[in-house]
C-alpha cells in the first residue's frame, strides 16, 4: 500500500486514489502524476537517452491513462499498470529512434571491421559524439554528399543529379570521407597503443 | 529467433555504460517482435529495482501536466453534459413527449459544440504586388500581381489548389500525396518539385514552365495529358483547343517571383501589358506597328515611371500620363499611360 502525502493534509491510499481516478477524478489523477512522473522520467531518460524524449513518454503515458480511467480495475497493481502503458511506449521511440540513426551505427560497425577498439571499448556515446563532431568538420560539400548518402540513402545517381556533379565526384567524395574518419578514429588506437608500451617501459 | 536477453547488458546501457557492440545487441532486443515478452519481463525488473536518485534533482514536469490538465478538461464539459442528457433522458422515457424534446435539445447544444468546420482558405495577391505564401505542407511560393489561390481545410490529406492569375510554386515532396493546382483549363500534377503557372482570366493561353522535377498536365475535360521536363513550357491555347511544348530557360518565365521583370525579345504589345499588370496601370497603345517590335530588358525595383522611360530610349515611343481620376464614389481609377509612336518632326 502506498501513500502519498498531499499538500492540503489529506491522505489516501493508493488503492483510494485509483477508486477516484476511475470515477474521473482529475485530483486524483495530479496525485498519481505527482507519485509516478519523476520515476518515468528518468526510467525513460535511460533507455531513450533524450530529454525531449522522455517528456513526450511521461506525457504519452499519463494521457493513456487519463483516456482509460474508466476501465480500471481494482486489483491490478498501479505501478504494473502504468509500466506496460510505459514499456510500450519506450519501445516504441525507441524504435523510431533507432532507425533513425542507423547510419552512424552502420557507419561505426564499418570503421570496427578494421579498428576492434571501436567494438568494445564501453563508450559508445563517446564514439557517436566524435563521429558526429567529424562529419561536422568536413567541409560543406563533402559533408552535404556524406550525409545524403548514409543518412537518407539517396543513391549516387540520385545525389549527383541532385547537386549537379557526375556520379564519379559523389563516390570519391565519400570515399575522402571514410578516410578522414577511418584516420581519426585510428589516431586515437594508436595513442592508447603508445600509452600502453610506454607504461610497460 | 529467440535471443537471451542479458538483464546486466540491459542495465548497463540504460546507465550509459556500453559498447557498439552492446548498443547492436540492445537495439536488436527491442526490434525483435518474438522475444516481446522477455524483453519486457528483464525491462520490469529494472523498473522494479529503479530508484530515482535523489542527488540529481527533480525535473519540472510542471508543463507536461499542464498540457494534461488542459485535455482533460476540454474533455470533462463535453462528458459531464453528454451524461446528464442520458440520464435525465432514461429517467423521462415513459413520457413520450419529453424524451423528443430532450433529444432535440440534445442534438443544438451538445451536438453543435463540435461541429465539423469546412471551409476553405484563399491567398490574394492584390493588384501591382506579389506576395509570398506558405501551405499547410511546407510548400511554398510566389502568387503574382492581382492573382489568387485557394484550398479547402481538407490540403493536408488531399493536396489541391485553385488558381486564378500566376504563381511559383516549390512543392514539398510528398509521393503518397501529389499536389494538384486546378486551373479553368488544366490541372497540373506535380510530386514535389518547383514550376510556375500562369493562368491570367483575361488570356487566351494558359501557362506552365517546369524548372526543377517533374510534372503532369492534365486538360480539365481529360482531353490530353503531358509530362514535363525541367526548362519545358507547355502553352494551352484555349480558342484553339490545342497545347504545346517548347523548350525554355526557365528561369526567364519565374524570375517575376525574385521582383524582376524580364522580356527577353517580346513584342511590345506583351511587354506592355506585362507592365500593366505588374504595376496596376493601364496602358493604352494602338499602333499595331509599335505593338510588333521586339524588346529585351530587365528590370528590377523601377517604378513604371522609369520603366516606361527606358523601354522609350530603344522604342520609338512617346507617352504620357494621365492624371489620376476619381470614380464617382471617391475610389482612384487605375492610372492610364497613353503610348503613341514616335514622331520624327
Amino acid at each position: 500500500m502506498v501513500i502519498s502525502s498531499l499538500k492540503n493534509e489529506q491522505f489516501h491510499t493508493e488503492q483510494q486514489l485509483i477508486s477516484l481516478l476511475r470515477s474521473g477524478s482529475q485530483f486524483a489523477f495530479e496525485r498519481l502524476f505527482e507519485s509516478y512522473s519523476q520515476k518515468l522520467y528518468r526510467f525513460s531518460l535511460s533507455y531513450l537517452k533524450s530529454e525531449t524524449e522522455a517528456e513526450e513518454i511521461v506525457q504519452e503515458v499519463f494521457l493513456k491513462i487519463w483516456e482509460n480511467h474508466e476501465s480500471l480495475k481494482n486489483e491490478t497493481s498501479f505501478q504494473s499498470y502504468l509500466f506496460t502503458i510505459a514499456f510500450n511506449a519506450i519501445r516504441k521511440h525507441f524504435n523510431n529512434k533507432s532507425k533513425n540513426e542507423k547510419y552512424r551505427t552502420e557507419i561505426l560497425e564499418f570503421l570496427a571491421s578494421e579498428n576492434s577498439s571501436i567494438e568494445s571499448k564501453p563508450d559508445f556515446e563517446v564514439l557517436i559524439t566524435k563521429l558526429e563532431q567529424l562529419i561536422d568538420q568536413m567541409p560543406d560539400r563533402r559533408k552535404e554528399i556524406f550525409l545524403k548518402r548514409k543518412k537518407e540513402g539517396k543513391s549516387v545517381r540520385e545525389i549527383a543529379t541532385s547537386m549537379y556533379i557526375s556520379p564519379k565526384t559523389v563516390e570519391n567524395q565519400i570515399t575522402e570521407a571514410m578516410h578522414f574518419l577511418k584516420k581519426e578514429f585510428d589516431k586515437d588506437r594508436i595513442s592508447g597503443m603508445i600509452f600502453f608500451s610506454l607504461f610497460l617501459g | 529467433m529467440k535471443e537471451q536477453i542479458d538483464y546486466k547488458i540491459l542495465k548497463n546501457f540504460a546507465c550509459g555504460k556500453y559498447s557498439l557492440r552492446d548498443f547492436v545487441l540492445v537495439s536488436r532486443w527491442f526490434e525483435d517482435k518474438n522475444n516481446e515478452t522477455e524483453l519486457k519481463n528483464t525491462i520490469q525488473e529494472h523498473w522494479d529495482e529503479f530508484s530515482e536518485d535523489n542527488s540529481v534533482g527533480t525535473k519540472d514536469l510542471s508543463l507536461v501536466l499542464n498540457q494534461l490538465k488542459q485535455k482533460i478538461a476540454s474533455e470533462k464539459t463535453v462528458v459531464n453534459f453528454r451524461i446528464k442528457i442520458q440520464k435525465f433522458y432514461t429517467k423521462a422515457a415513459a413520457i413520450l413527449l419529453l424524451p423528443l424534446l430532450l433529444y432535440s435539445v440534445y442534438s443544438t447544444f451538445f451536438k453543435s459544440q463540435a461541429p465539423e468546420i469546412y471551409s476553405a482558405v484563399e491567398i490574394v495577391s492584390p493588384h501591382g504586388a506579389r506576395t509570398h505564401f506558405k501551405l499547410p505542407d511546407g510548400t511554398q511560393g510566389w502568387l503574382n500581381s492581382g492573382s489568387s489561390l485557394k484550398y479547402e481545410t481538407s490540403f493536408l490529406k488531399k493536396r489541391n489548389i485553385e488558381l486564378i492569375g500566376e504563381a511559383w510554386f516549390e512543392v514539398t515532396h510528398d509521393d503518397k500525396k501529389p499536389f494538384n493546382v486546378h486551373t479553368k483549363s488544366l490541372d497540373v500534377l506535380d510530386l514535389g518539385t518547383k514550376f510556375n503557372v500562369a493562368a491570367y482570366a483575361d488570356e487566351i493561353v494558359t501557362e506552365v514552365v517546369l524548372q526543377e522535377g517533374k510534372v503532369n498536365v492534365n486538360g480539365n475535360k481529360g482531353q490530353y495529358t503531358v509530362n514535363l521536363v525541367p526548362n519545358e513550357k507547355f502553352t494551352f491555347d484555349r480558342n484553339l483547343q490545342s497545347g504545346t511544348v517548347q523548350k525554355v530557360n526557365a528561369e526567364q518565365f519565374i524570375a517575376w517571383k525574385d521582383g524582376l521583370l524580364v522580356f527577353r525579345n517580346e513584342p511590345l504589345s506583351e511587354v506592355l501589358k506585362r507592365v500593366g499588370r505588374w504595376y496596376n496601370v493601364e496602358i493604352i497603345m494602338d499602333d499595331p506597328d509599335l505593338a510588333a517590335f521586339k524588346y529585351r530588358a530587365t528590370f528590377q525595383e523601377e517604378q513604371v515611371d522609369e520603366v516606361i522611360r527606358l523601354i522609350s530610349l530603344t522604342v520609338p515611343i512617346e507617352y504620357s500620363f494621365d492624371n489620376r481620376e476619381v470614380n464617382v464614389d471617391g475610389i482612384f481609377k487605375k492610372r492610364t499611360i497613353t503610348i503613341r509612336r514616335k514622331s520624327i518632326i
